[in-house]
């Protein structure tokens, strides 16, 4: 019978899977990753400290930063270091749309247009949200290099100029 | 020129700038993005894309100072072009074709044409068979230019090199000609020398100036000699022959150096980038005698520059563009300290294709006017012993000093060809033996002082046309006898 490995670190990988469900759930906008990283900061500096209350844990993060944290400190410090360091890594490398739209989009639509990159693309993308009123409506997506202008301030030109 | 907003819509691309300095721009962004493509700024700035990294294009700014991280550019879909047309004759310009001589914008048609183009392949090519005459004596009979011809003018600074030039351009402007003269990097009151003599002596309606100054920024440096190898082609795409003389290619090769020192590119020897030979072959190639599609004759002639220092031939840069010219004239500053204008040496200058495109006559000449040189030059060393010397040296001395004197000529003589033929068969066959140096100088003044006046005309019909040393000494005799 051939020998088999056993799979390293397969039970780490699965919770790996797990955070980062959550994360892609909750994260939709540049701005919301850019508070996720400072928070990965201030939990890798709680992995080391000893005793650190709910309260102040509630006080310092938000709830998902909570929520993480509270796996994250349960674990030995190596691992919950090495999840940290993964997170951000995973975090850094994804990319960013730049969309801009008429108005401040609520969460809803901020969803509608991750789970449409998410469909289109196949991996997660993390939207740079920017406001021009002069667009008049629709929006322009600039991603990877490429630029699609479907805002409604284009159609009006293309009948008027 | 189109803008901004028309090539995003086009392309539907975009690139953001990462970092900025000394005129080169790092961009993300722009996935289909070539080497050589031409971009643009929101304010409608040209850059140049020199370079591709992983995730990244290195972008030359012509003209954009301003640029901060973050800003947009968009790529163009066209090699980086330039306006070219008759329009650009008579004018001075920058290397985008942008008039800087303060007579209004260029009126005309044009067409906008890559400054990467390849060189004309080999089934193209003919050999070079027609002289280029130059109006100065010493180079038209001992370093003779064909049209499509690439030869180096190599000397230090301050030896008269862009004077020579000035005259070429001149004597062949007169003929009708085109000539390009492209300022790489050049000092601001030479320049308007250059122009002011131009204007002065030479058919400025066949002459464009492409001027960069030492000021301006490292990208238009850059791209001088591009664009005036690119005008050059578009005139000879005309059925005309160029002439077209890059000055100078050594300043070129620096500011090169330091365009891929700034990109991080590896230096190589003196801290020249590896394709430094390249850059300038590639523009040299570009030149030379073609036969056009209609099956007309058309050349590039391609007088570039190299500066040296202490008289070394043996420099890097040098050296390259000895290698991929067919010949070059070494401007001595030695020679130009013993009083000599032009200053050549004329056995330390060659031209590898020029004697092709002489008759026999000619020829024979050159050969005549080697061999005194060579002979006068022994018979000096001899004669700095201060011993007496016997007849023939002196004979030799004599005849040595009065070839000397008659091969110095000041900027403002041209000689056309044929009176060049009589001046030195009145010297062979010993019309002037028993004249003294004074009286001789003499001579050559009056007779040269009709140049100007433009009485040439009868002498060349007598003497261009003539193949033998034969027919030159009845003619000269007949000549004499009137």
């Amino acid at each position: 019978m051939p020998f088999k490995k056993p799979k390293k670190n397969s039970l780490e990988n699965e919770e790996k899977k797990e955070i980062i469900k959550v994360i892609e759930s909750e994260i939709f906008t540049k701005e919301d990753l850019i508070v996720f990283l400072e928070e990965l900061s201030l939990i890798q500096n709680f992995i080391f400290q000893q005793n650190i209350s709910d309260r102040i844990l509630r006080e310092k993060l938000t709830p998902l930063g909570f929520w993480l944290a509270q796996k994250l400190l349960s674990y030995p410090s190596e691992k919950g270091n090495n999840i940290i360091n993964f997170l951000k890594e995973y975090c850094s490398k994804r990319p960013i749309a730049i969309i801009t739209l008429a108005f401040s989009p609520t969460s809803d639509i901020l969803k509608k247009i991750s789970d449409w990159f998410l469909c289109h693309t196949k991996e997660k993308v993390i939207l740079d949200i920017k406001v021009a009123p002069e667009i008049l409506g629709g929006l322009i997506i600039e991603f990877k290099g490429k630029y699609l202008d479907l805002s409604l301030q284009k159609q009006i030109d293309k009948i008027f100029l | 020129m189109k803008n901004f907003e028309f090539f995003l819509q086009q392309t539907k691309e975009i690139g953001r700038v990462v970092a900025f300095h000394h005129f080169i721009a790092f961009v993300e962004g722009l996935p289909s993005l070539k080497l050589g493509e031409m971009v643009v700024t929101k304010d409608n700035q040209y850059g140049l894309t020199i370079g591709m990294e992983n995730d990244r294009a290195e972008i030359l700014m012509i003209n954009a100072p301003n640029l901060k991280g973050g800003d947009e550019i968009v790529r163009s879909g066209i090699p980086f072009s330039i306006p070219v047309g008759e329009a650009l004759l008579g004018r001075v310009i920058n290397p985008l074709s942008q008039p800087i001589d303060g007579l209004g914008p260029l009126a005309g048609d044009k067409e906008y044409r890559s400054i990467w183009k390849e060189a004309p392949n080999i089934t193209k090519r003919i050999k070079v068979r027609r002289f280029m005459e130059t109006g100065v004596l010493v180079v038209d009979t001992l370093i003779p230019i064909g049209y499509g011809q690439r030869e180096l003018v190599i000397g230090d600074r301050k030896t008269g090199k862009t004077q020579f030039l000035r005259q070429v351009i001149t004597n062949q402007s007169r003929k009708g000609k085109i000539c390009v003269y492209t300022a790489i990097g050049k000092n601001r009151a030479d320049l308007k020398t250059t122009e002011k003599y131009l204007k002065s002596w030479a058919s400025m309606e066949n002459v464009i100036i492409i001027a960069t100054f030492a000021d301006d920024p490292s990208p238009l440096i850059y791209l001088a000699p591009y664009a005036g190898v690119t005008i050059a082609e578009f005139f000879r795409d005309l059925s005309n022959d160029v002439i077209l003389v890059l000055d100078d290619m050594t300043t070129h090769a620096k500011i090169y150096r330091e365009i891929s020192l700034l990109l991080g590119r590896l230096p190589g020897r003196n801290a020249y980038p590896g394709d430094i030979f390249h850059i300038h072959a590639e523009i040299m190639e570009r030149t030379g005698n073609i036969r056009l599609i209609n099956g007309e004759e058309a050349s590039i002639t391609a007088l570039p520059v190299a500066q040296t220092l202490e008289n070394d031939l043996s420099g890097y840069i040098q050296t390259n563009l000895m290698a991929m010219t067919d010949g070059h004239i070494f401007f001595d500053s030695r020679e130009l300290q013993k009083g000599k204008f032009p200053p050549i040496n004329t056995f330390l200058s060659v031209s590898r294709v020029g004697n092709q495109t002489k008759n026999q006559l000619e020829r024979e000449l050159a050969d005549f006017v080697r061999k005194q040189l060579i002979e006068y030059q022994q018979a000096q060393k001899v004669a700095t012993f201060g011993a007496e010397l016997p007849q023939k040296t002196q004979e030799i001395i004599q005849l040595g000093e009065k070839l000397e004197l008659l091969l110095n000529q000041t900027p403002e003589i041209f000689i056309p060809r044929g009176a060049q033929i009589y001046l030195l068969g009145k010297l062979l066959f010993g019309n002037w033996r028993f004249i003294t140096l004074l009286e001789l100088e003499k001579e050559l003044k009056d007779f040269f002082e009709k140049s100007q006046e433009n009485e040439f005309q009868d002498i060349e019909e007598k003497f261009t046309n003539l193949s033998s040393l034969e027919e030159l000494k009845s003619t000269i005799i007949k000549e004499e006898s009137i």
